[in-house]
C-alpha cells in the first residue's frame, strides 16, 4: 500500500456525512501516534504538516519519506493522504515534487484574483500527479505561519469560483472568534457556512481550528458541507500536558528515566488516545 | 478557534517573519521619511560629534545604505552647501580628486550616521512613550483598585486570621493546615454594590496576593478594558461570563481576567502552572466574598486549553454532565488533586490570555466551605 490522494476518502466522507479528521504532524513520534491511532480506529486520515514543521524536520523529502516508510514499516491499513497544510505557491509545488499525496495552496493572503490563478496553476499541477489540492478563500482568522488575516468571512460567490476551478476541497473562512475573548461564543458562523455550501454546488468543505470546537458545532458544520476538520493545537496541548506531569512527577530521576525514549512517551500515548477520541467523535472510525 | 498552525512555527518561521514584517517594516518607513525630512545638512555638521551613540545603531538600518538612498543624500548634501555659504569648507586652490572625494564620503558617512542616530532616537522616545504610557497604566489601574479594597474592608486592621478551616464541607485534603491566612470580616458587600452594580463579589486568591472585585457585565468584552469605576483602562475588571445568569453560583462560573505583564489582575496566574507551588502551605485555596459569606475553593484543575470549547461550558442539564466535565478537566489537569466530586459542587474557573492568542491558561476550584462572616468574627473575637 501507499499513500493516497485525499480525494477518495473525502469525497466518501461528504457523501456519508462524517469528517475525515487532518491532523499536523511535528516528528517521528508523532506521526507514529497518529498512524497508531487511525489503524486502531479503522479511520481514514489525512496527515498534514505546515511549512514550519516540514523545516523543523529537515525539508519536503525527509516528512514524505518519513510517513511512507512508516506508513509501511508499521503495517498500516487504513488509507491515509499525506497532505500540505497552508503551503504558498512554491512550497506546494516542492511537496508535489516530493511525494506528498495532497497539498493545500493557500492565497487567501493575495487579491482574489491573484489567489485565483495561482491556485489554478497549483490545481493543474496536482491534478497532473494524481494528487489533491485545498485551497483558501477569505482569512480564516489569526496567524498562519506568519501570514496574519483577520477574521473575515469568506464571500460565497469567491468561494464558488474557486470551487469551479476544479479543487478538491474548500477552505473557507466561516468563523470570527480571533481576539483576547470570543465575542461570538458559537464560534462558527453557520448561516454563512450554509450560504458557502449552495454556493459551491455540494464541493466538500475544510474546517480550520478544528481544535477545541466542541463536537456538537463539528457536527452541525459536517451537516452543512464539511468534510475535513484540521486538528493541530489539541495534540500540542495533550502531549505537552502528559510530558509536563512526567517531570513534576520527578520521573526523570527514577531507574532509566532520563531515557527520551521513556520521557517522550507519555507524551505519544496521549496524542495516541487524543486521536482515536477525535476518529470516533468524527464519526471518521471504521470509515476505512 | 482560528487557526492551528501558528503555535508549532514558532522557532522556525514566526521569529524571521516577526523581525521582517512586524517591527522594521514601519522602522524603515520612517527611516526614509527621516532622510526625506533632513535633507537641510547644516542639523548634520551640529550632530556629527554624536559617533559613538550613532555606532551603536549602525548595525539597523541596511535600507540607509541601498545604492539608490546614496545619491539623493548627496544631491540634498550638495545643494545645501551653495545655500549655507560654504564656510565650513576651505577653499585650497586645486585639490586632488582623492581628497574632495575622501571629504565627500566623510559628509556622506555623517549624515548616514545622523539619520541612523535620529532614527534611533526616535525609536527610543517611542518605545519610551509606550513603556511610560502602559507604566502609567498600571498606576492608575492599581490605584483603582487600592482604593476599591480600602473602601470595601476598610484598613488592613479588620482582617483577622483563619487556621486552616473545613467547616462545612469535608472535601478538603488532610495536610498540614497550620499556615494562617488572613480573611477580611470586614467586608461590605453594599458598599461594593454601591460602586458598580454589576459587582457580583470579591476574589481573594492569597497565594498570588490577588485582591479584587469581581463584575458580570451585559457581554463579554465591556469589562476587557474598562475598570471597575467604568474609567477605560487596560487592565479591565474580572467579570463572570455574560452567559450564565446564576453568576457565581453557578456549577462552573467563569471568570475572565487579562495576564498583565506586571503581575496584576490575572497575571500571576501562571505560577499555579507549578504544582509544587499549588501543594504548597494553603495555596490551593481562595477566596470569594458575597453579602455576608466568604465561600472557600480549592484548586483542583490548572491547564491550558483552547481559547473556545468544553472548558468554558457555561452550565450542566445533569449531575452526569457535571461530572464528565469535572472528570476531563482533572484528567488534562497538570496538577494532581485530591477531590472527589459528587455532582453538585460549585466551581470556579479563571482563565486568562497566554502568549498564543488561541491558547489559555484556566484554573479550576471547587467550593469547599461557605463560611459565615459574624461566625469568623466572633471567633476572633473570643
Amino acid at each position: 500500500m501507499a499513500l493516497v490522494s485525499a480525494k477518495d476518502m473525502i469525497d466518501k466522507a461528504h457523501a456519508g456525512h462524517y469528517a475525515i479528521p487532518a491532523f499536523n504532524t511535528n516528528n517521528l513520534e508523532w506521526t507514529k501516534a497518529i498512524l497508531l491511532g487511525i489503524e486502531a480506529q479503522k479511520s481514514p486520515a489525512i496527515i498534514q504538516v505546515s511549512e514550519g514543521a516540514t523545516k523543523y524536520m529537515g525539508g519536503y523529502k525527509a516528512v514524505a519519506d518519513l510517513v511512507n516508510d512508516l506508513y509501511n514499516s508499521l503495517g498500516i491499513t487504513v488509507p491515509v493522504a499525506l497532505h500540505l497544510d497552508h503551503g504558498t505557491f512554491e512550497g506546494a509545488k516542492k511537496c508535489l515534487e516530493a511525494g506528498f499525496t495532497s497539498v493545500m495552496f493557500d492565497g487567501s493572503h493575495f487579491d482574489f484574483e491573484e489567489n485565483k490563478e495561482k491556485s489554478k496553476e497549483i490545481i493543474e499541477l496536482a491534478h497532473s500527479k494524481g494528487a489533491s489540492v485545498e485551497c483558501e478563500v477569505g482569512g480564516i482568522g489569526g496567524t498562519e505561519d506568519g501570514v496574519t488575516s483577520s477574521g473575515e468571512l469568506a464571500n460565497p460567490a469567491e468561494c464558488k469560483e474557486i470551487s469551479d476551478l476544479g479543487v478538491d476541497f474548500l477552505a473557507a473562512g466561516i468563523g470570527n472568534i480571533h481576539g483576547p475573548y470570543p465575542e461570538n461564543w458559537a464560534g462558527l458562523n453557520f448561516e454563512r457556512l450554509d450560504e458557502i455550501d449552495k454556493a459551491v454546488n455540494g464541493k466538500p468543505l475544510v474546517l480550520h481550528g478544528g481544535s477545541g470546537i466542541p463536537f456538537d458545532q463539528v457536527h452541525k458544520a459536517v451537516t452543512l458541507g464539511v468534510s475535513k476538520v484540521n486538528i493541530n493545537t489539541e495534540l500540542q496541548l495533550e502531549f505537552t500536558a502528559a510530558v509536563r506531569k512526567y517531570f513534576e512527577a520527578k520521573k526523570d530521576l527514577e531507574g532509566k528515566g532520563y531515557d527520551p525514549r521513556k520521557v517522550l512517551k507519555p507524551g505519544v500515548d496521549a496524542i495516541q488516545a487524543k486521536v482515536e477520541e477525535l476518529c470516533k467523535a468524527f464519526g471518521s472510525a471504521n470509515q476505512a | 478557534m482560528n487557526n492551528d498552525n501558528e503555535y508549532e512555527d514558532i522557532e522556525f518561521i514566526d521569529l524571521d517573519d516577526d523581525v521582517n514584517t512586524s517591527n522594521p517594516a514601519p522602522m524603515a518607513g520612517d527611516v526614509n521619511e527621516l532622510s526625506q525630512l533632513n535633507e537641510d545638512p547644516s542639523d548634520s555638521l551640529e550632530v556629527s560629534n554624536e559617533e559613538p551613540i550613532s555606532e551603536v545603531f549602525s548595525e539597523e538600518p541596511s535600507t540607509l545604505e541601498t545604492p539608490e538612498d546614496l545619491p539623493d543624500l548627496e544631491n540634498a548634501k550638495d545643494t545645501s552647501h551653495h545655500s549655507s555659504g560654504s564656510s565650513s569648507t576651505k577653499k585650497h586652490g586645486k585639490k586632488h580628486l582623492s581628497k574632495a572625494e575622501r571629504r565627500r564620503r566623510r559628509r556622506r558617512k555623517k549624515l548616514i550616521r545622523f539619520c541612523v542616530f535620529v532614527a534611533a532616537l526616535i525609536l527610543f522616545l517611542v518605545s519610551g512613550g509606550i513603556l511610560l504610557h502602559a507604566f502609567i497604566g498600571y498606576q492608575k489601574a492599581d490605584k483603582i483598585y487600592n482604593d476599591v479594597s480600602k473602601s470595601i474592608f476598610g484598613d488592613e486592621t479588620a482582617m483577622v486570621s483563619v487556621k486552616g478551616t473545613g467547616t462545612n464541607s469535608s472535601n478538603s485534603t488532610t495536610t498540614s493546615e497550620s499556615e494562617e491566612v488572613k480573611l477580611y470580616t470586614s467586608y461590605d458587600h453594599t458598599a461594593l454594590l454601591a460602586q458598580n452594580s454589576d459587582a457580583v463579589g470579591y476574589l481573594q486568591i492569597p497565594a498570588i496576593d490577588v485582591l479584587l472585585p469581581v463584575v458580570q457585565g451585559d457581554d463579554n468584552s465591556y469589562y476587557l478594558n474598562h475598570a471597575f469605576n467604568g474609567a477605560s483602562s487596560s487592565n479591565g475588571t474580572l467579570f463572570v461570563d455574560y452567559r450564565q445568569p446564576d453568576g457565581v453560583e453557578s456549577q462552573n462560573c467563569i471568570i475572565y481576567g487579562h495576564d498583565m505583564r506586571n503581575g496584576s489582575m490575572f497575571g500571576a496566574l501562571n505560577k499555579f502552572v507549578d504544582s509544587n507551588f499549588v501543594s504548597t502551605g494553603q495555596n490551593r485555596y481562595f477566596y470569594f466574598y458575597v453579602n455576608d459569606k466568604i465561600y472557600k475553593y480549592e484548586i483542583y484543575a490548572v491547564h491550558q486549553t483552547p481559547a473556545i470549547g468544553y472548558t468554558y461550558t457555561a452550565s450542566f442539564n445533569t449531575a452526569n454532565e457535571f461530572l464528565t466535565y469535572v472528570s476531563e478537566m482533572s484528567r488534562q489537569s497538570y496538577y494532581s488533586s485530591n477531590v472527589k466530586f459528587t455532582g453538585t459542587e460549585k466551581t470556579m474557573t479563571f482563565s486568562t490570555c497566554t502568549n498564543d492568542d488561541d491558547i489559555r491558561l484556566v484554573v479550576q476550584g471547587v467550593r469547599v466551605a461557605e463560611l459565615d462572616i459574624a461566625t469568623i468574627a466572633k471567633e476572633q473575637g473570643e
